[in-house]
């Protein structure tokens, strides 16, 4: 197992990293446009108020998140839509079997640092990418990189649920589907397993062959994880997965969450800091494109090193 | 997929040219399926570029072989063509007559002329732009009136639905059917009832007598005489020309109102204003949409065959009266292309094809230039 | 009182235009009506079994049938869609889903437009040029009018129909399902045809099959490609018949029972189209059930 080698050297020394040769590099750093004043929180939040300077402060990452093994590596990632940079040389090990959420204000570049985990982030227009995101040691974003493998190994969930046209077994068969599995025995089995691992096997079994369509909100969520799980990837990304749901159904896939945490590497990104705090062993607080803070989730909530951090997550700024 | 992110030059994206370029540099994930996949991602990419290609081909294909063939009168007529309203398919050999239009003797035999073969498209575009014209003024009004109905009445009545279903459908019937029924039904019935009812209201009242009498020149001397009546001439061919472009500008009028948002219509309800008022502020909000819509009419009866050749009398003249026979582009073509075998005709007919083109292309890209943005639709 | 004798004024005008304007509509569907039903009830009156399975005789006072033309009307028809339906899809697919290449696909979709709007007359005489003339040439023959040429020209109008449809179609997808089903490892191909191209499956059907009934109804196009034929011919590369052109033909003429058998083959060519027409319904129908809740 892999132990994050930025551990062993200071954090500031994750800067130069060896750029990937493709990927080209800005001309300049530009400082994001329309920051508030200089001091917009009268020295309150001195790290907030030097983002919005369009800063890149060093953010406080905690040791026992550094030491722990990590499956992902996420080094200096930079990332632009076109002209505007969306995160700014973001540094951060995710912890191998363990859930970590990310949290921030909306348009804090959560989703986006996801998206850019699979790469589906390529699919947008005048997207441009720097610094590197390694999954188990692989940079995911060199030259060569066979990105449909590489998304076979992550699962991802989305804000909506998105099951597709078609029958609850074919929503949940479709990734061995594309892998050219016809085994009628194996996507039986397999859809069996992923529906009992999401608790939906119970409630759909008698009705596999009816369309997905007709799920409620929430049995479609926990459909379209059964879909991410079916092939065992080594990451399961969540995208806000209960914010299009009603609270009993979020309280289901919370539940779901914590139990396929067993299993698999979970990366939640989340709005909802109590839900953060419910479901996840991690938790990092991003600002902008920037990292803040990161952490134990119990640290994070309760002793928190920067007071941007304690005011956001007791609701007091944000 | 709509991504709406500002444009950058496509060798900085890291998109899918990397997928479809890169080999596999870790090698743990390329399996046989991957490489099948791979290489169906990659015949679909080409399968799919080149069929878009070909509809640039196609394009380009209709323009330059028109252009090729329509070349010897392009070269011999030049834009005179566009004005002159000669056609004459063969050598024409007739007495020579002078000034006064009297023969020209020479020992007392007339002189004869020769007129070689001529042609010039200004009878058709006449007949075209007429034929059009008319057929607009009927067919807007009415329109527009049926739009504005299924936007603002229909919903309530909960009869949008099917009256939309009935336009659709008069929409899909074939040319030819309002072809046939013109022909069997609409011209008989022009000559025997409405023809001479017309003519009894009209032809009395001063400064109308040209519609329905000619002056022709018969062996020199000019005359007037009356038109014949038969039900197939400009009028009737305006007239189906007008019930098939009724359907088009109705549902794209009725796409363009419906777009117009209910607070600009609420905004003016609330002022005070009547029922219609509040139309006419939903008519001036899609000006430029209905604009469209009927530019969208224009183009279809511009370029409208079969019905128009079968009513309008296919005759190269050029006529004030709305009774008398007469020709569009497009009915000269379908008349005269099988049987011309002579070069210069069928250049010439080339070259009404290639006018009848370039109209119906500019008054198409004019129309969905108006019309897009305010209709999120199919093309119509 | 003038202001209450304008608002009156005002009100009475707000009336007739309203009643205006329940009046264009009820015209628009009474021409509908008066058209279809005139078209229905002589051409029932005509219509026969002979119609249907009787060739023409050559004989002017008992002229047959058309069986060949409806067989022709349906080869051509199928020729083109054969053509046209997959070459269509393909290039709607392009300009949906290759958005990154968007300095082709922007222009591509303004000719299509450009194309749907082309006089069909005009496509008929791209076809003998581009077809019959050059053919005639190759095989030295006579003028090589041919069920290729006519079938060539049905899909000329077809693609571009086709393209743009489908596109629209395939734009209405929602985009999580094109994301949802990379996220799993698909590649491009995999999600547009096992997720995008079922998803709009209704859309695209219903475009392809308004294209099919449109190229059925065409008769400008063949006039100089197909030309018709009095013959029941099922080889292509011959003069081809179609129904279109037989009717042309026969209303034309000065034959009484000829003109009898144009009523029964257009109310004939309305019922192919209204059962086309039906059948867009139905899948529309099915298509909708299927993705409720979305």
């Amino acid at each position: 197992m892999p132990v994050s080698p930025l551990m062993t050297q200071p954090p500031t020394s994750a800067k130069p990293q060896p750029e990937p040769p493709q990927v080209e590099l800005p001309a300049r750093k530009r400082p994001i446009a329309s920051v508030g004043p200089a001091n917009a929180s009268g020295g309150q939040y001195p790290v907030i108020d030097a983002i919005k300077r369009g800063e890149t402060p060093e953010p406080r990452r905690h040791e026992s998140v550094m030491g722990v093994p990590s499956i992902l590596e996420v080094r200096d990632f930079q990332l632009w839509y076109g002209q505007n940079k969306a995160l700014h040389g973001v540094t951060m090990p995710i912890a191998e079997g363990k859930i970590t959420s990310i949290i921030g204000p909306s348009g804090c570049g959560k989703s986006t640092l996801l998206r850019s985990v699979n790469r589906l982030n390529d699919l947008v227009d005048g997207v441009r990418t720097a610094g590197s995101i390694s999954l188990k040691g692989e940079d995911v974003y060199a030259r060569g990189v066979d990105v449909i493998s590489l998304r076979k190994r992550l699962g991802m969930v989305f804000q909506k649920p998105n099951p597709f046209p078609m029958s609850i077994f074919e929503n949940v068969v479709y990734a061995l589907r594309i892998s050219g599995e016809r085994r009628k025995s194996v996507l039986e089995a397999a859809c069996e397993k992923a529906l009992r691992q999401a608790a939906l096997w119970d409630e759909v079994k008698d009705r596999l062959k009816s369309s997905a369509m007709g799920m409620s909100g929430g049995q479609q969520q926990r459909l379209c994880i059964a879909r991410a799980i079916v092939c065992e990837p080594q990451v399961l990304l969540l995208d806000e997965p209960c914010s299009a749901l009603d609270p009993i159904a979020t309280l289901r896939i919370e539940e779901l969450i914590l139990e396929i945490g067993q299993r698999y590497t979970v990366l939640i990104v989340t709005h909802n800091m109590q839900q953060a705090a419910r479901v996840s062993d991690f938790t990092a607080f991003m600002y902008l494109g920037r990292l803040v803070e990161y952490g134990r989730t119990a640290d994070i909530f309760q002793l928190p090193r920067l007071r941007e951090t304690e005011d956001y997550v007791t609701g007091r700024f944000g | 997929m709509n991504s709406a992110a500002p444009a950058s030059p496509a060798a900085s994206q890291p998109g899918w040219s990397r997928e479809s370029g890169g080999q596999n540099r870790s090698g743990s994930g390329e399996t046989g399926v991957s490489r099948r996949a791979r290489i169906g991602d990659a015949v679909l990419g080409w399968a799919c570029r080149l069929s878009a290609a070909l509809i640039a081909l196609m394009l380009v294909s209709l323009i330059v072989v028109l252009v090729h063939s329509a070349w010897p009168a392009i070269r011999q007529f030049g834009l005179g063509f566009l004005v002159s309203s000669d056609w004459r398919a063969n050598e024409i050999e007739r007495p020579l007559r002078d000034a006064a239009g009297k023969l020209v003797l020479r020992d007392g035999e007339p002189v004869m002329e020769t007129l070689a073969p001529s042609f010039g498209a200004l009878p058709v575009i006449w007949g075209t732009a007429v034929s059009s014209a008319l057929a607009l003024l009927i067919a807007v009004p009415i329109s527009l009136s049926a739009a504005i109905f299924l936007v603002r009445v229909a919903p309530k009545l909960r009869i949008a639905g099917a009256a939309s279903f009935l336009i659709e459908f008069l929409a899909a019937v074939p040319s030819l059917a309002f072809g046939i029924w013109a022909l069997f039904v609409l011209a008989p019935f022009f000559q025997n009832h409405v023809g001479p009812v017309l003519q009894r209201v009209f032809e009395p009242i001063p400064g109308l007598r040209w519609m329905f009498y000619e002056t022709v020149t018969v062996a020199g001397r000019t005359v007037e005489r009356p038109i014949p009546l038969t039900g197939r001439d400009l009028f009737t061919g305006s007239l189906i020309l007008a019930i098939m472009i009724l359907p088009i500008v109705t549902s794209v009028s009725r796409d363009v109102l419906k777009a117009v948002p209910r607070t600009q219509i609420e905004g003016t309800l609330a002022l005070g204003a009547t029922w219609w008022q509040s139309c006419v502020a939903m008519l001036r909000y899609g000006r430029s949409g209905l604009l469209g819509a009927i530019m969208l009419g224009l183009a279809r009866a511009a370029g409208e065959t079969m019905a128009v050749t079968m009513v309008i009398g296919n005759n190269n003249q050029i006529s004030p009266s709305p009774f008398a026979p007469a020709q569009t582009m497009a009915s000269v073509l379908a008349n005269e292309f099988g049987e011309a075998t002579e070069g210069l005709h069928r250049a010439s007919l080339l070259y009404v094809a290639l006018i009848l083109l370039t109209m119906s292309l500019v008054f198409n890209v004019v129309a969905r230039r108006l019309v897009v943005g305010k209709v999120g639709g199919v093309s119509h | 009182m003038a202001g209450s004798f304008a608002e009156f004024r005002r009100r009475t005008f707000s009336s007739i235009m309203f009643g205006l304007c329940a009046a264009g509509s009820a015209l628009i569907i009474s021409i509908l009506l008066l058209v279809i039903g005139y078209l229905a009830w002589i051409g029932v009156s005509s219509l026969s079994w002979e119609f249907l399975a009787a060739v023409p005789t050559g004989d002017v006072a008992n002229p047959g049938g058309m069986r060949h033309a409806i067989d022709g009307t349906i080869i051509l028809v199928g020729l083109a869609s054969a053509v046209g339906v997959p070459l269509g899809v393909l290039a709607g697919i392009y300009l949906s889903e290759y958005p990154s290449e968007y300095a082709a696909t922007g222009p591509l979709r303004f000719i299509a437009d450009v194309l749907t709007g082309v006089p069909s007359i005009v496509v008929g005489i791209l076809g003998y040029e581009l077809v019959v003339v050059p053919v005639s040439r190759w095989t030295d023959s006579a003028v090589s009018f041919s069920g290729y040429a006519g079938a060539a020209a049905l899909a000329f109008i077809m693609i571009p129909i086709v393209a743009r449809t489908t596109e629209e179609m395939l734009r209405l997808v929602p985009q999580s399902y094109r994301e949802g089903s990379l996220a799993l490892g698909a590649t491009r191909a995999q999600t547009i045809f096992r997720v995008v191209l079922p998803g709009a499956f209704g859309g695209v059907a219903t475009g392809i099959m308004l294209a099919m009934g449109r190229i059925a109804g065409e008769t400008a196009p063949l006039l100089f490609t197909a030309l018709g034929s009095r013959l029941l011919t099922h080889n292509p590369a011959e003069p081809f018949p179609s129904l279109t052109l037989q009717i042309y033909t026969y209303a034309t003429g000065p034959y009484p029972e000829q003109k009898r058998l144009a009523w029964a083959g257009i109310l004939v060519l309305l019922a192919m189209l209204f059962v086309v027409n039906l059948s867009i319904r139905l899948i529309a129908a099915r298509h909708a059930r299927t993705r409720v809740g979305t």
